[in-house]
């Protein structure tokens, strides 16, 4: 289970993302194209293009996506990671069983 | 020879040193040491051709210092500093060789003044970097360093005929802007596009970058393909064809990003996306953009370095970078994750972080020469950098599932140098002016105006936003084992299968052929053997009076022919 986006953590975001709301209010509509003038553009295009990106990318998922030893032998994928030199074993954590 | 001591000279010479320095410490304390000489050795001279070389008919321009090799020459020696201080505590001297060397054929190449020493230091920076790559010294990273090393002869191989094919049509070997009006200019772009990871020619970059040693990736992450954006720059500024690769360079690899396992294999794609930012610059061409190409390069070098370092971190304490194994590791390594949180921050332009005042020079140049595509294509990669370098990367380490993971913070070394590229993200974000005054052209240029502000921090916190009700729905991509295809499938499955099949169907045609041919030669044979075997009528020993005879008949008939 996920246990890091709390409902105090949301409650936190969306307070941020109201004061930006009102932030809009300060800007001086100085953009390159006209429709950066739009009221609250920006917050649109964070929120919408962000979820459209995971939606599509999910989807793109079901066409590519393959077992991690697809390759075999002849790729990294299904390899452990090396130590990073002599002192790393014995360093190295291990998860709590 | 040449009347200049070169700095890719002091790497090579500390490069032959180290091996023969025994004492780990001791050698380790050498090689951060060639950074800082490398770069006095160029820090105060005036801008100017320095070391000519007769070579044949040419006459080489080893080092040409000027306001574009001057920065990449700063970057790429602060990218050798990180990199080896990262790698304080390896012992393998062939890592530590091929770092030294590829780090001073990249720094070679960046101050080549003619083609012909672009060329030579070009494949050294091939060959070098393979062997960081090999170093992990498993199946699967020889196999892989392979592929890498194919995809960078390839580069060199295009390179060498396109410079035999200029110097054919133009007589000169000057590395100096080109125009894509000849088939060896068209050689020479194809050849830095292979570097620089144009799409469809992108997958070495996401096969090889996580199959090196954690410390090599820091160090593979720097050099190779900013010298690729260094040499378009360099050769092919303005070319609009480049804005256009740029901007899908920019876009794709945001969608693999997002649903990518391995956190190596993210931060290349990442890579890529960046590249792509710095491209699009390159194409537009005006003195803004070209700025904010070399600017977002020296930024990016920097917190490029800064993410794989803690992902390489982790690697250390955990033995893993996959998502699927990862989480919950703040409550150990909070010093990592501070220093990666930075990282984000500054890939993903908040303000007062380094990406912010680099990625807005781009944006700005874009817009204002009108692609407004290309200008909304930006935008939209931009959100998709928060998307897995801002969020994923920490979010999937240090918070997303607790795997319950009990380990030690990173080594001191290694905290050190994060810090102290975390301080330049920083440091860059909140006084940007120092930046913008090593640039190349004059650059007059605020980011921190307010409509500026306001709007990339409601795009980013209403991302930011978009991404805690997916994760809280359970609609945000899950974390498993698994790799995802890409065009990299065509030449490691697609292709073999191919010849596979064609190996197949023509070893049936030629038996059946042969079969074929079998027969018909044995029955010429049977033929032959019949006339001239040893019972055959043209070998039979015959006795002189019958053919005495059959002359005369042949005789007769002759003569009867004759009175006809």
């Amino acid at each position: 289970m996920n246990t890091y986006i709390t409902k105090p953590v949301l409650i936190g975001l969306a307070v941020i993302c109201a004061t930006l709301v009102g932030a809009d209010f300060l800007r001086d509509g100085h953009g390159y194209f006209s429709f950066e003038n739009w009221p609250l553009i920006y917050c649109a295009i964070g929120f919408v293009v962000y979820g459209v990106l995971i939606i599509l990318a999910k989807g793109l998922r079901v066409l590519i996506e393959r077992p991690e030893n697809y390759y075999g032998d002849l790729a990294i994928d299904s390899e452990p990671e090396p130590g990073m030199g002599p002192i790393a074993p014995e360093k190295s954590g291990v998860p709590h069983d | 020879m040449t009347d200049y001591f070169m700095p890719s000279l002091i790497y090579f010479a500390a490069a032959a040193i180290v091996p023969f320095i025994a004492a780990p410490r001791l050698r380790a304390t050498f090689m951060l040491a060639v950074p800082f000489a490398g770069f006095a050795s160029f820090a105060t001279m005036a801008y100017g051709t320095y070391a000519f070389m007769p070579f044949f008919d040419f006459n080489l321009k080893i080092f040409r210092l000027d306001g574009l090799s001057f920065i990449f020459g700063l970057i790429f020696s602060i990218a050798a500093f990180i990199s080896i201080a990262f790698a304080w505590h390896i012992r393998d001297r062939l890592e530590q060789v091929s770092s030294l060397v590829y780090a001073g054929a990249a720094i070679g190449a960046v101050f080549a003044g003619d083609l012909i020493t672009l060329f030579v230091f070009w494949e050294g920076t091939a060959i070098a970097s393979a062997l960081l790559i090999w170093a992990r010294r498993t199946p699967g990273a020889i196999a892989t360093t392979m592929r890498y090393f194919t995809f960078q002869i390839a580069s060199g191989l295009l390179l060498f005929i396109g410079i035999v094919l200029f110097y054919r049509d133009t007589g000169s070997v000057a590395f100096q802007h080109m125009e894509l009006d000849s088939l060896g200019t068209w050689l020479i772009f194809l050849a830095f596009g292979f570097k620089c990871a144009f799409p469809l020619m992108h997958n070495w970059l996401q096969d090889a970058y996580p199959a090196a040693t954690p410390t090599g990736t820091v160090t593979l992450s720097a050099f190779t393909t900013k010298l690729a954006i260094y040499a378009l720059a360099r050769g092919f500024a303005g070319t609009e064809f480049l804005i256009y690769i740029g901007a899908a360079m920019s876009l794709f690899p945001v969608f693999f990003a997002a649903i990518e396992n391995n956190l190596r294999r993210v931060l290349a794609y990442s890579l890529n996306n960046q590249l792509g930012f710095m491209v699009v610059g390159i194409g537009i061409g005006t003195p803004l953009a070209l700025d904010g190409t070399v600017a977002h390069a020296f930024v990016h070098v920097i917190y490029k370095a800064l993410l794989f370092m803690s992902v390489g971190a982790v690697i250390y304490r955990t033995g893993t970078a996959k998502v699927s194994d990862l989480g919950g590791l703040w409550k150990y390594m909070p010093w990592t994750m501070a220093f990666c949180i930075v990282g984000s921050l500054s890939i993903s332009a908040f303000p007062l972080f380094s990406g912010f005042v680099a990625k807005s020079l781009i944006l700005s140049a874009t817009a204002s020469s009108g692609h407004i595509w290309v200008w909304m294509a930006l935008v939209v990669a931009s959100v998709g950098v928060l998307e897995h370098a801002g969020i994923k990367i920490p979010y999937s380490m240090f918070f997303g599932h607790d795997r319950g993971w009990k380990v030690k913070e990173a080594p001191l070394p290694m905290l050190l140098i994060m810090g102290f590229a975390a301080t330049l993200c920083v440091l860059i974000g909140v006084f940007p002016q120092t930046l913008y005054a090593l640039l190349p052209y004059p650059v007059e240029y605020e980011p921190y105006t307010a409509d500026h502000v306001i709007t990339q921090l409601q795009m980013l916190f209403f991302a930011a936003l978009a991404f805690a009700l997916l994760i809280r729905f359970n609609i945000y991509p899950a974390e498993y084992r698994s790799i995802n295809l890409d065009f990299d499938w065509v030449y490691r499955r697609f292709l073999p299968n191919v010849l596979r099949v064609v190996t197949h169907y023509v070893t049936v045609i030629w038996r059946v052929y042969a079969r074929f041919a079998d027969r018909r030669i044995e029955r010429a044979l049977m033929v032959i053997y019949r006339a001239h075997g040893p019972q055959g009528a043209l070998a039979r020993t015959w006795p002189t009076g019958s053919m005495v005879l059959w002359i005369a008949i042949l005789l007769g008939i002759t003569l009867g022919l004759a009175y006809l």
